[in-house]
């Protein structure tokens, strides 16, 4: 999906990567039920990525890393966006991700909620920063893997067997 | 609601080893007589909790695999769940089915239940060899097979795991029949409660 100029950065589980470089490629790769938070500003040029693991970091005494949880990461990204220079209020923010891949399983019992909290717990935090929710792809029951170029702001999400799309 | 804390509780390595070689050993068996001709099963590897590591395992977070994924309820609750490629599990599905190499393209219903037969078969072995060593019964759910991104089916049990401050445990499986070799990968996560039951029946019984 990406040009032969452009480089891409995996930005793995419960990471946070934040660039105002042009030919960078943010790529998370095979989401279930985490969640890839993108914030692009173009003037400046900052783009930004988060890939959130786990909805409230309040639940967990491991505050080790912080960008791992929606709450926390997500106010560490606007943070960084705004550090590179950039008004949040004037980045595009969009969501990828909090599916229920083996939600098909049978005998789970009510599990595999986690994708559903992720989501929900990452619009409640822009929400509450003020912050607008320009396009998400969120939920159902198959992995994505979300590509992001920073310079042309472009969000393509793929799914096994299906066409890539712009988000 | 209680913080859920870091996990500091794990099985001891060497003593799961055992207990994973008896598994297969286990698993072999059960899957010989099903099949009516031999098959072996070996525990080739462990490691805790390094979903990176086990990415370039199975092709990478974007590659498509195979899991048979059965839930663990009642006494002991988590997951466990038995990873392919998609090649090698069409592979498994070929010499299932006595069918020529390279059959299998994609998994029609006779596939899928031959394969969640396996992934039974071997998860219980591993789970009953678990189970009686430390004096517990588990019960693995029926087993569903899911085609998807490996990093998504992976995510998907460890975020699960990890809301409850757990850890992904991964045995590496091999399974052999005349020369051919099918490798597999035994992601085993108990719910942190369940793993200390586990771990203070296991002390007692050593």
């Amino acid at each position: 999906m990406s040009t032969e100029v452009e480089r891409t950065l995996a930005v793995g589980i419960g990471d946070l990567v934040v660039t105002s470089d042009p030919d960078v490629v943010l790529v998370a790769h095979g989401l279930g039920s985490c969640v890839a938070v993108i914030g692009h500003c173009r003037k400046p040029l900052v783009g930004g990525m988060l890939h959130v693991m786990l909805p409230n970091s309040s639940d967990h005494q491991d505050q080790s890393n912080l960008t791992r949880y929606a709450d926390t990461g997500i106010a560490e990204l606007v943070a960084r966006l705004k550090a590179a220079g950039a008004d949040p209020r004037r980045a595009a923010f969009k969501l990828v991700g909090g599916a229920a891949v083996l939600s098909v399983a049978k005998g789970h019992g009510g599990r595999f909620r986690v994708g559903s909290r992720n989501a929900e717990a990452s619009q409640a935090m822009l929400r509450e920063l003020g912050l607008r929710v320009q396009a998400e792809d969120l939920g159902g029951k198959r992995g994505r893997t979300v590509e992001f170029a920073v310079g042309a702001g472009r969000v393509m999400v793929r799914k096994l067997g299906e066409a890539t799309t712009e988000l | 609601m209680s913080k859920h804390a870091t996990p500091n509780v794990r099985i001891d390595a060497t003593h799961l080893g055992d207990i994973a070689a008896r598994g297969a050993a286990r698993a072999a068996e059960q899957l010989t007589e099903m099949l009516g001709r031999p098959i072996s099963v070996e525990a080739t590897g462990m490691h805790y909790g390094d979903s990176a590591r086990l990415m370039p395992l199975v092709g990478g977070a974007d590659a498509a695999v195979t899991a048979v994924y059965l839930a663990m309820g009642d006494e002991i609750r988590g997951h466990i769940m038995l990873l392919f490629t998609v090649e090698q599990a069409h592979q498994l599905v070929d010499q299932l089915l006595e069918q020529e190499p390279g059959t299998t393209k994609f998994l029609d219903p006779m596939a899928e239940s031959a394969l969640g037969e396996v992934g039974s078969i071997t998860s219980a072995a591993f789970l009953n060899e678990l189970g009686d060593a430390a004096g517990i019964q588990i019960h693995p759910s029926p087993p569903t097979v899911v085609v998807d991104l490996a990093g998504a089916l992976v995510d998907s049990v460890l975020t699960e795991i990890s809301q409850l401050g757990g850890e992904l445990l991964v045995v590496e499986t091999g399974f052999r029949q005349g020369d051919t070799r099918i490798d597999g990968f035994i992601l085993l996560t108990p719910e942190p409660s369940s793993l200390r039951l586990l771990l203070e029946r296991l002390r007692k019984a050593v």
